[in-house]
C-alpha cells in the first residue's frame, strides 16, 4: 500500500487571528487576488474557521472550498507523485502512473456518484471535482483529458531525457523536493513551497512542475521568489543560482532569466502586492463582503468552487 | 476665436440614421459577448455594430442598409446567433438616440479607414499609424497617427474628432538586435541598446510591434531563443492547431508574410493570452517610449495648433471627403462665441497677507508671467501657513562616493528657500551611505520624519521600497544622475525644495477669496486601476480652522480590472481623509 500523503489537514493553523496579524504573501494567495477578490474571500476568509465568522454563509463556503477543478485536483497529485518518487526511488516508477490514475478516478468515481460514502477501506475522503458537482455538460469528456494529462506529465517527469538531472539531483539529502519555504524582511512575511531544491558543485538548482494548463503566463515571480529564498536564508548569491521551469507536456526543462536586479523586483512586487491584501483584510475579517466584487468571468467561474454561492457567476 | 480637431457630419441635427436591430441567441451571459460579437462582425464582414440594452437583454444595432442573413459567430469558448428583427431609425437631434448613432458612426467610420488607406492600427482600433515614418533619427522611426472618435455636439448634431499623436519604433528588428552571427563585443553594445531602448532595466518587458505585413499586433518581449529558427522549433500550438514547426504556421495560415525557414524566433506574450509563445524574430520592432528617445526626436510629439491643422487636413485628404455619404461641412469647427468662457484664474493670497491677482488680460504671455511670479512672491512674502510644530530637522541621504560638496551645495540651496519660504531656522543634516539597506536601517533608528534621499539608478523598486522600508516617514527622492547635472540649478533645488516644503505640512499660498464650496473633493482611479486617489481641498472664510487644507490619500485598489471603487473601501476612505483634515483642525 502506497504512502498517502495528507494534503491540507491543518489548512488554519498558520493563520493568526489577532488584528495586528501580518498577512502572509504567497504566490497562490495574490493569484487568487488578481484572479477573483470574490474568490479570494471565501479561500481567504470566509472559510478559514476563525476568521469572518458573522457570515451568514459560513458553513456553504467552508464545504464549497473542499471541491476543487480538474486542473488543481489533477496537479496536487502530480505533485505527491513526485514526492513519492524522490522518497521511493526508481524502484517505484511503475507503481506511481498506477498510483496517480487510481486515486485522480477515485476522485473521478466519487464525484460522478454524487459524493456517496466511499468505501470503508480507503483510508481518506475523495476529492470532489467541481466539474461533476456542478454537473458541467462535458464534466466526462474534460475528466478523461485531464487524467491523460496527469498521466502523460507524470510519465515525461519519471523517463524524460531532459530531467535526468533533476529525478538525480532530487534524491539527494540535501535536496528540497516540495517543501514550505518562507522570507521574513522587515517589509513582508512571504512563504512558498518548492517544488525541488537541490545543491550541486557548489550551485543551487531550483526546478517548478508546469503541466502547462490554467497556469499563469511566463510568471517567473514564483521562481524569482525561490531565488529570493535561497538568497535571503541560504546564503546564496544569485550568479550560483539556477532557476528552471520543468514543462512536462512538453518535455522540456527551461531556464529562467535571474540576474541582481530580479530580486529587489520581487520583494517590490510582493509589498505591492501585500498592500491591497492589507486594505482587504479588515474587511474579510468583518465579512464585508461587498468589499470583494465578483470578477464574472466565465473562464474563471468556470473552474470556481463557490458557483453556487457567488451573486456574481457567469458560466 | 477658438478651432477645433473637429469636423461636423453634413446635414447637421437633421441627420438620420437608418441601422438594422439583431437579437443574439446564446446561453452565454458573459457581459463582453455583445463586444465581442461586434468585433467578429467588423473583422470578418466589414460590417459596424454596438451593443445595446434594449429592456435588460442585450442586442446589437448594425449599420446595414439591408437585413442581415441569420449569422453564427464564435470563438475558442463561446458561441452565439444573430437574427435580424428589423429595422430602426436614428436621429441626431433625439437625445436618446444621439449617443447611439455617434458611436455607430463612429464604428462605420473605422471600417472605413481600413478600407481606404494604407494606415494600420496597433492596440486599439480607433488609433491610426500613417505607412511611412515623418522622421527617422539614430535608429528610431517616428510616425504620426490619429486617434478618431465621433462625439454628439450639442447644436450641431455629430462631429469627427481627430487627434493627432506621435509614436516611435526602432527601424532595427529584435533578429538585429540579437545577431548572433556579429562579434560579442557587437552583440553586446546592440542587446544594451536594446536594453536601453526598451526601458528593461527599469523594469519594463519591452513593447514590440509585430508586423506580419497584412496585420499588426502588440506584444510583449521575453527572450530571443538562442540557436532556434522557425524551421527548428519543434511543434507549436496556435488557436488550437498543432503545426510541427513555427515555419510551417506561418506557411498556411500567414504566407503573405514571407517568413523564411531560417529566421531566428523570439519569444513573446501578447495581450490576454494566458502564455508566451514563439514568432519570428524579423518581425518584430521595438516600441520606443519617450523617455528613450534621442534629442533629436524629443520634440517632434510637441505639436503646434497650425501644424496640427495641417495634419488633420492631410488625414482627411487621405481618408476622402466622401468618406460618409452624407458629406461634411467644411473645416474644422469653430464654436460660436456664445458657447466659449474664458475661466479665469483666482487672486493667490500668501504669508503677510499678501496678494498676487490674475493679469487682467489672459494672453500667453501674461499667464506665463504670471506663473513665475508665484515663486518671486513666495520668496519675498514667505508662505501663507506653517504649522507652529514645523519640524526643523531634516536629513539628507546620499551614496557616499559622490562629491560632499557638491551634496552641501544643494542642501544648502534647498534650507535657504525652506527657511526664506517659512521664516523658522531649518537644517539639513547630510548622511552619507555605502548602501541602500545600510541607509533605511540607520534611518528608521532616527526619530526624524523628512528624508531627502539620493539614490542611485531610476529602478522603480527601489523607488517603491524606499517607501515601504521608510514607513511613517516622508520621503522626497532625487537620483544621483539628477543631482549631479542639476544641483546648481536654482530652478531645481526651488523644485525640491518646494516639495520638501509641502510634506512639510506648510501651505505655500492659498486662494484669497472662498470658493463656492468650503471642501472639495476628488476622486481619481490610476490608469491601471491599481490605485485610487483622493484629494480634498477645504477653502473657506478666515473664521473656519482649517480655512485652508489641502490633502490626498492614495489607496490600493483590489479588483484591478474594474474602474469602479468599492463602495465600502471608498467610503472608509472617505472618512479617513475627513479625520485627517478634522485633526489638523485641532492641531493649528
Amino acid at each position: 500500500m502506497p504512502e498517502v500523503i495528507q494534503l491540507s489537514l491543518f489548512d488554519d493553523a498558520w493563520i493568526d487571528t489577532t488584528e495586528e496579524a501580518q498577512i502572509e504573501w504567497s504566490y497562490s494567495r495574490r493569484q487568487t487576488l488578481e484572479r477573483c477578490a470574490r474568490q479570494y474571500y471565501y479561500d481567504y476568509y470566509s472559510a478559514k474557521a476563525h476568521l469572518a465568522t458573522t457570515d451568514p454563509q459560513k458553513e456553504n463556503i467552508r464545504f464549497l472550498s473542499t471541491l476543487s477543478n480538474r486542473y488543481l485536483r489533477s496537479g496536487d497529485i502530480l505533485h505527491i507523485a513526485i514526492r513519492l518518487f524522490y522518497k521511493h526511488g526508481d524502484s517505484s516508477s511503475e507503481w506511481l502512473v498506477d498510483w496517480a490514475r487510481r486515486t485522480y478516478r477515485t476522485d473521478y468515481e466519487y464525484s460522478r456518484a454524487g459524493g456517496r460514502p466511499h468505501p470503508p477501506d480507503e483510508r481518506y475522503l475523495p476529492t470532489m471535482l467541481l466539474e461533476f458537482y456542478y454537473s458541467q455538460p462535458n464534466a466526462e469528456a474534460l475528466y478523461v483529458e485531464s487524467e491523460e494529462r496527469l498521466v502523460s506529465a507524470l510519465e515525461s517527469f519519471l523517463t524524460g531525457p531532459a530531467y535526468a538531472d533533476a529525478r538525480y539531483g532530487g534524491q539527494r539529502s540535501s535536496a528540497e523536493v516540495e517543501e514550505w519555504v518562507f522570507v521574513k524582511t522587515t517589509a513582508f512575511n512571504a512563504r512558498g513551497k518548492v517544488d525541488l531544491a537541490f545543491p550541486q558543485d557548489g550551485r543551487l538548482s531550483i526546478v517548478d512542475w508546469k503541466t502547462g494548463e490554467a497556469e499563469a503566463p511566463t510568471g517567473s515571480l514564483q521562481l524569482a521568489f525561490y531565488a529570493l529564498w535561497a538568497v535571503e536564508t541560504k546564503g546564496y548569491r544569485p550568479e550560483d543560482i539556477t532557476l528552471y521551469r520543468g514543462q512536462l507536456m512538453e518535455g522540456s526543462l527551461q531556464p529562467v532569466a535571474l540576474n541582481e536586479r530580479i530580486l529587489p523586483r520581487v520583494r517590490a512586487r510582493i509589498v505591492q502586492d501585500l498592500e491591497p491584501m492589507r486594505v482587504l483584510d479588515g474587511y474579510g475579517r468583518d465579512a464585508v463582503v461587498d468589499a470583494f466584487p465578483p470578477c464574472g468571468f466565465p473562464k474563471v467561474c468556470r473552474l470556481c468552487p463557490y458557483q453556487r454561492i457567488c451573486p456574481g457567476v457567469t458560466i | 476665436m477658438v478651432e477645433t480637431n473637429i469636423r461636423i457630419v453634413g446635414y447637421g441635427e437633421r441627420l438620420y440614421l437608418d441601422a438594422r436591430r439583431v437579437q443574439m441567441r446564446t446561453s452565454d451571459a458573459a457581459p463582453d459577448l455583445p463586444e465581442k460579437a461586434c468585433r467578429l462582425l467588423r473583422l470578418n464582414h466589414g460590417l459596424a455594430a454596438v451593443p445595446h440594452l434594449s429592456n435588460g437583454t442585450p442586442q446589437l444595432f448594425v449599420a446595414s442598409p439591408v437585413p442581415l442573413s441569420e449569422l453564427v459567430l464564435g470563438g475558442d469558448d463561446w458561441r452565439v446567433e444573430l437574427h435580424d428583427v428589423g429595422q430602426t431609425r436614428l436621429y441626431a437631434n433625439d437625445p436618446r438616440d444621439v449617443e447611439l448613432m455617434a458611436r455607430l458612426f463612429e464604428r462605420y467610420l473605422l471600417v472605413q479607414l481600413g478600407q481606404r488607406t494604407s494606415m494600420w492600427t496597433l492596440d486599439s482600433p480607433r488609433i491610426w499609424y500613417e505607412a511611412k515614418p515623418f522622421q527617422v533619427e539614430d535608429g528610431i522611426a517616428a510616425i504620426r497617427r490619429f486617434h478618431v472618435s465621433v462625439v454628439p455636439v450639442e447644436g450641431e448634431g455629430l462631429g469627427v474628432v481627430i487627434h493627432v499623436s506621435t509614436a516611435f519604433f526602432t527601424i532595427d528588428t529584435v533578429a538585429d538586435f540579437f545577431d548572433e552571427s556579429l562579434p560579442s563585443e557587437v552583440q553586446e553594445q546592440r542587446q544594451r541598446r536594446f536594453e536601453e531602448l526598451s526601458l528593461r532595466q527599469r523594469g519594463q518587458k519591452g513593447t514590440l510591434l509585430y508586423d506580419l505585413r497584412r496585420n499588426q499586433h502588440k506584444c510583449h518581449f521575453e527572450e530571443v531563443l538562442s540557436g532556434v529558427t522557425c524551421a527548428t522549433t519543434g511543434p507549436v500550438p496556435v488557436n488550437g492547431t498543432i503545426y510541427p514547426s513555427l515555419h510551417d504556421y506561418y506557411e498556411r495560415e500567414r504566407p503573405y508574410a514571407g517568413i523564411a525557414a531560417d529566421d531566428p524566433v523570439a519569444r513573446v506574450s501578447f495581450p490576454k493570452r494566458d502564455r508566451p509563445r514563439p514568432v519570428a524574430a524579423n518581425r518584430l520592432r521595438l516600441r520606443v517610449m519617450n523617455t528613450a528617445l534621442p534629442k533629436a526626436l524629443k520634440q517632434v510629439d510637441k505639436i503646434p495648433p497650425n501644424e496640427r491643422t495641417r495634419l488633420v487636413d492631410r488625414f482627411w485628404n487621405a481618408v476622402g471627403e466622401d468618406l460618409l455619404s452624407k458629406g461634411l461641412k467644411p473645416g474644422l469647427w469653430r464654436p460660436p462665441v456664445t458657447k466659449i468662457v474664458n475661466l479665469k484664474g483666482p487672486t493667490l493670497l500668501f504669508g503677510r497677507g499678501e496678494k498676487l491677482p490674475m493679469p487682467a488680460r489672459s494672453t500667453t504671455d501674461a499667464l506665463k508671467a504670471h506663473f513665475r511670479s508665484r515663486l518671486s512672491k513666495l520668496n519675498h512674502a514667505g508662505c501663507y501657513h506653517v504649522p507652529p510644530a514645523l519640524e526643523r530637522q531634516i536629513v539628507l541621504a546620499y551614496p557616499g562616493r559622490l562629491d560632499s560638496a557638491m551634496v552641501n551645495e544643494f542642501a544648502d540651496g534647498v534650507v535657504k528657500r525652506l527657511n526664506q519660504w517659512t521664516r523658522k531656522q531649518l537644517s539639513i543634516e547630510a548622511l552619507p551611505y555605502t548602501n541602500v539597506t545600510e541607509a533605511i536601517s540607520e534611518l528608521n533608528s532616527r526619530a526624524m520624519g523628512m528624508v531627502v534621499f539620493v539614490f542611485e539608478g531610476v529602478e522603480p523598486e527601489t523607488y517603491y521600497l524606499l517607501s515601504a522600508e521608510l514607513k511613517n516617514r516622508r520621503i522626497k527622492r532625487v537620483t544621483v544622475s539628477e543631482l549631479i547635472s542639476r544641483y546648481s540649478q536654482q530652478s531645481f533645488i526651488d523644485m525640491n525644495a518646494l516639495d520638501v516644503l509641502e510634506q512639510l505640512g506648510c501651505v505655500p499660498w492659498t486662494l484669497a477669496t472662498p470658493l463656492n464650496y468650503q471642501a472639495q473633493l476628488a476622486i481619481d482611479v490610476g490608469v491601471d486601476r491599481r490605485y485610487f486617489a483622493l484629494s480634498l481641498l477645504v477653502c473657506r472664510p478666515e473664521s473656519y480652522q482649517p480655512s485652508f487644507w489641502l490633502d490626498s490619500l492614495i489607496c490600493p485598489k483590489p479588483d484591478s480590472r474594474r474602474e469602479t471603487i468599492e463602495r465600502d473601501i471608498l467610503r472608509d476612505q472617505i472618512v479617513k481623509l475627513q479625520a485627517i483634515a478634522s485633526s489638523s483642525a485641532g492641531s493649528r
